[in-house]
């Protein structure tokens, strides 16, 4: 075959564009580009938590069991909320009673009644499901249970959940 | 109402509400088992692909000992999720960022592998039993034995050329499958290692070496299994002889290829070097970089899991097989009770970096004890408890058992 060099320049930058172009096809065609392309960005929604205001009512957890079907009488949740008691000893007791769900009615932080005048500080600590952007739950479920709303939000879908836990593994939040 | 984990674990300390021991025994049997097929599959291709005449005549076997063992590894994860019918939704709504949703690929492409090379390397075979039960079709026959030649006779897919010539292609067929299964078989049992060893959420399980730490011990499991079951079928062989026996045959040898053995055990050892030695070097990075979870992560291993790491993995697991193996002159006995001393070996291991993994509470403040139970009260304490575990363990026997009877496993030549 002859070939000069120029020809050989040629059809090698040819064959480069015509191979990006069917790459650079793929790029706008991916589903959440093409929405974006066809719908306008949409609405993205932030959760903003104040933690230094929570007292420890636990109604967010009732409202989370609630709203996302959590079993109620479990101990598990996707919300919770952590008492923290730190003691003039050094000590410091954590609990959270059934998630924190019924509050804390009770002195009786790990089931032990403290003095008042042992208490140097405590505070309440909600924790929540974070909602990450770019969330290890949804990246590692096999079937595509866990997923993103286009509003930010990320949900599961129960119907599809297969049960195999890598999403509990995942968390860096522990709260799957 | 008890969550999934609750009836097993038991929490120390500051533990957050929602964690557990949510991966239980069925996730220790899950790379025990697949690691199996792997290390069953790389000693069958030392004679496919690399000819270590020695190897010959439990190559066969282990062969068909690593296609039981697939069938029986997905069954473990099965038993596993909480929605078991949902399962082929991986293969059909695979969510490829997840490390999960190759299984089904890898599964299935490797099963191929193998099935068509147990088909390619025994084709003479089935030709030829399928011959015999045609010809025996018109006399009078029991039931099982007609099924077996109508299976046989599937089995040809009506390709029933022996001649010299089809039979050099089969060879050559074979030895190229082993060669592709190698990596395939490092692949499948990889990705196991993957799947742990890419959570970054848990700090003993997030490195990079998991994959390869898992193919070694997965040799060393698989060549160890060979050895074990080799010996075991080949004594029930030699005690079934003597009680069939004519009394006049004074004596009956049993069947067993010392040398088999010994190369085997040579490649055992061979591995055993390297995956200690790499497992050594994945707990010596964590413990000198010794990154903020070490402090934790240190009591699991030197304290809550000591024994279990350095007593049954290590100690008993590792370092009394490596003795009995290199002590010279290895009689069958003792390679049987090295071996198996491996296979217990490893299965610590995996309990140490399943269970281990998940017995740190992310709050750095707690811990979680798995409870293995015993007595099951529901099906999911059997599935995950210790029948679930037995019946898994047992099944590839089992089913080794059954395809014996269509694929002799030591065929004489």
């Amino acid at each position: 075959m002859n070939c000069s060099r120029r020809e050989f320049l040629e059809s090698g930058l040819k064959t480069i564009l015509l191979a990006g172009l069917p790459l650079s096809a793929f790029e706008i065609l991916k589903p959440e580009a093409l929405a974006s392309i066809m719908k306008g960005k949409g609405r993205r929604w932030a959760f903003l938590v104040d933690v230094t205001k929570c007292v420890g009512c636990g109604m967010c957890v009732k409202a989370c069991k609630l709203e996302n079907e959590v079993p109620y009488d479990t101990k598990v949740s996707r919300t919770w909320i952590e008492r923290y008691v730190a003691l003039y000893d050094g000590r410091v007791l954590i609990d959270s009673p059934m998630a924190g769900r019924d509050g804390f009615p009770r002195n009786d932080p790990q089931g032990q009644k403290v003095a008042k005048e042992d208490i140097a500080k405590a505070y309440f600590v909600p924790k929540l499901c974070n909602l990450c952007q770019k969330s290890p739950c949804v990246q590692v479920c096999p079937v595509g249970a866990s997923h993103y709303t286009p509003e930010g939000i990320v949900l599961i879908d129960r119907s599809w959940c297969i049960g195999c836990g890598y999403c509990v593994m995942a968390c860096p939040y522990g709260t799957r | 109402m008890q969550v999934h984990g609750e009836a097993w674990t038991l929490k120390e300390l500051f533990v957050y509400p929602n964690e557990q021991i949510y991966w239980s025994v069925q996730i220790v049997l899950y790379p025990y088992l697949t690691g199996l097929v792997a290390g069953a599959f790389v000693l069958s291709s030392l004679y496919h692909v690399f000819g270590r005449e020695e190897l010959k005549p439990v190559a066969k076997f282990s062969l068909i000992f690593s296609f039981v063992l697939l069938m029986v590894a997905p069954m473990t994860l099965l038993f596993h999720l909480q929605h078991p019918e949902r399962g082929f939704y991986i293969f059909f709504t695979p969510h490829f960022t997840s490390a999960i949703a190759a299984f089904g690929i890898v599964f299935f492409v490797y099963t191929m592998i193998v099935a068509s090379e147990i088909w390619f390397s025994y084709r003479k075979f089935i030709v030829e039993s399928a011959l015999e039960s045609a010809l025996a079709l018109g006399k009078a026959e029991n039931l099982a034995g007609r099924l077996k030649g109508l299976i046989y006779r599937i089995m040809t897919i009506g390709s029933y050329d022996i001649s010299e010539k089809a039979l050099e292609t089969d060879e050559k067929m074979t030895k190229i499958l082993a060669g592709i299964g190698i990596p395939v078989a490092c692949f499948l049992h990889g990705y196991a290692g993957f799947i742990f060893g890419s959570v970054k959420a848990n700090a003993l399980w997030m490195t990079p070496l998991m994959p390869i730490i898992f193919i070694m011990s997965a040799i060393v499991s698989g060549i160890a299994l060979c050895i074990f079951t080799y010996i075991l079928i080949m004594e029930i062989r030699l005690v079934r002889a003597r009680k069939t026996a004519p009394p006049y045959i004074q004596k009956i040898e049993r069947e067993t290829d010392l040398n088999a053995i010994r190369t085997m055990a040579k490649y055992l050892v061979f591995f055993m070097i390297i995956a200690v030695t790499l497992e050594l070097l994945d707990m010596v990075f964590h413990s000198y970089t010794a990154k903020k979870p070490w402090e934790i992560i240190s009591t699991v291993i030197f304290d809550r899991f000591a024994f279990n790491i350095f007593g049954l993995q290590y100690g008993l697991g590792m370092l009394v097989p490596f003795i009995l193996l290199l002590i010279p002159r290895l009689s069958i006995g003792r390679a049987f009770l090295a071996s198996t001393l491996v296979l217990i070996g490893v299965f610590m291991m995996r309990w140490n970096v399943v269970i281990g993994g998940q017995s740190f509470s992310l709050t750095h403040a707690g811990y979680m004890n798995y409870v293995l139970p015993v007595i099951p009260h529901d099906i999911e304490t059997f599935k995950e408890g210790l029948f679930g575990m037995i019946l898994l363990l047992g099944s590839p026997f089992l089913l080794l058992w059954v395809y014996s009877k269509i694929f002799p496993l030591f065929p004489k030549e």
